[in-house]
């Protein structure tokens, strides 16, 4: 019952809001993307805080729905690396290509990019004070959703000229995420396993192509841990980068694996 | 492929960079005030503060305290207040976590500080009504609509430097300490242009006489406005 249950959520999330690869393919902003085949490119990227080295010249690739884990032990960089993905942090030196962009050349473009990632961090975006409701619209309207339409109908196949808005994305995500009970609690009264559930439908509310988890896994119970690698194995069409320390769960919904070591990529292994 | 940058900056002609920005700020602005009335204890100590401070004003001076004197103490107990509400505005972002959710968000960094600063300059504004109708019972100052002014661009001066500085220290160890001495010496031209036209209203000058003291104001919002324009992208980074 609860593998047809999931069958059912995946083929939605497919359908609807989690599949974005239909968004270029099918839709009208598809001139631009059909060349552009890696999502994310990294250079030589180094981050140093003060005489410690973070990263050290770490290049990598990860093509367009690929789903790929950053594995490594605490304080081999992984967070770093996350950060800098997702523009949250400017690296010391190389150079960091999103969708074929060169993120931190232009101010505007990298906020622009932004659209395009979703980020799951340790710590939770949520403010303790709103409700689960309240939080994903307010995250929805900093993305100008409501706004966006065209964009929407534009990028995907599913909701072709029906003027989708980001209510339906959320009654999508909501139903996906199962937070339908939840929705009107506040955030702080949220138990560990919600509240990261929360903060994946708030990473996907404006349906990004890149998905960032960081260390998601961490600080859950076993059937949480069980849930949200289901979640994310209905991600597909979306590229996914993962961190964490432990293979095992890495393994669950990575195809291909990154071992950082000390800030440096030591392995590329195939999960 | 996904990326529709080009596609979505032409079919939004109207949602300029300064259109996007100012929405992206009143968005933050309205949560953040929204949190803060949920979250009512720490507004309640602010106004309890000011009203407090008044009080003991009013013991001291009597019902006969001249518009100098009265304007001196609504000014000092503002700073204070001020203080008050600067201290957590952006440090409560930086230890929950959620100024990394602020920029994860498709917008510049600038937003982020305009939207710290109308939330301050509101909760200043209802904190400078509350220190005016006190001041009226209390000090028998004489009360005139055009006070509202001069409170209004004293509450968005203050608010500027005060969010600009709370951002300025927010990953320092000793925060509080620290915005509590370099808020001062920023924002003395508001206190004295603030302090000097709050006296000369209250003495019943009109809004020309004061205009020397307002454009003061104006000028130091200008000034702060290009600074925090020109250093805020690298003073949010970690």
């Amino acid at each position: 019952m609860r593998e047809e249950e999931r069958g059912k959520e995946q083929e939605k999330m497919a359908a609807a809001g989690g599949d974005s690869s239909g968004r270029g393919e099918s839709g009208k902003g598809s001139e631009r993307g059909e060349n552009i085949k890696t999502a994310v490119q990294l250079e030589g990227v180094s981050k140093r805080f003060g005489y410690f080295f973070a990263l050290k010249s770490v290049s990598l690739s990860v093509k367009v729905g690929e789903f790929v884990a950053l594995l490594g032990p605490n304080g081999a960089g992984k967070t770093t690396l996350i950060k800098i993905i997702a523009t949250q942090m400017k690296p010391t030196a190389g150079t960091v290509k999103i969708f074929g962009e060169n993120v931190f050349q232009n101010s505007s473009k990298t906020a622009e990019l932004r659209r395009e990632i979703g980020l799951v961090a340790h710590e939770s975006f949520l403010y303790d004070e709103l409700t689960v409701r309240e939080n994903l619209a307010f995250y929805a309207k900093l993305f100008s959703l409501n706004k966006a339409r065209e964009r929407f109908c534009g990028s995907y196949e599913s909701c072709e000229g029906c003027g989708s808005s980001w209510e339906e994305t959320l009654s999508e995500l909501v139903e996906f995420l199962n937070l339908g009970r939840w929705l009107d609690v506040k955030a702080k009264h949220l138990s560990y396993g919600l509240r990261k559930r929360a903060d994946i439908a708030r990473a996907l509310i404006h349906r990004p192509s890149l998905v960032l988890l960081d260390e998601p896994f961490g600080g859950l119970d076993e059937s949480s841990r069980e849930l949200l690698a289901e979640y994310f194995k209905c991600f597909k069409g979306k590229t996914l980068i993962l961190s964490s320390h432990s293979y095992e769960w890495a393994k669950r919904v990575c195809e291909r694996g990154i071992l950082l070591e000390r800030g440096e990529v030591k392995q590329e292994i195939c999960l | 492929m996904p990326l529709t940058i080009e596609k979505w900056d032409a079919s939004t002609g109207a949602t300029t960079a300064a259109f996007a920005t100012l929405h992206t700020a009143l968005k933050i602005a309205e949560k953040d005030l929204r949190v803060e009335f949920r979250r009512s204890y720490e507004l309640l100590s602010v106004l309890t503060f000011s009203l407090a401070s008044i009080l003991v004003c009013s013991f001291v001076s009597g019902a006969s305290a001249t518009p100098v004197v009265s304007a001196a103490f609504l000014w000092v107990i503002l700073f204070f207040a001020s203080i008050l509400v600067f201290t957590t505005s952006f440090t409560r972002e930086a230890d929950k976590g959620t100024l990394l959710g602020l920029k994860t968000i498709p917008c510049n960094a600038l937003a982020i500080l305009l939207g710290k600063i109308f939330y301050g300059a509101a909760l200043l504004f209802l904190v400078e009504i509350v220190l005016l109708v006190c001041a009226v019972v209390f000090l028998n100052a004489a009360f005139r609509a055009e006070i509202l002014f001069v409170f209004f661009l004293g509450a968005l001066s203050l608010a500027s430097a005060g969010s600009f500085i709370s951002a300025l220290v927010m990953f320092s160890e000793g925060k509080t300490l620290l915005l509590s001495f370099l808020l001062f010496p920023v924002s003395l031209p508001v206190l004295i242009s603030g302090s000097a036209a709050t006296a000369k209203m209250l003495g019943g000058s009109t809004l020309g006489e004061i205009m020397p003291a307002i454009e003061l104001l104006i000028a130091f919002l200008l000034l702060i406005f290009l600074v925090m324009s020109l250093t805020f992208e690298f003073v949010i980074e970690e």
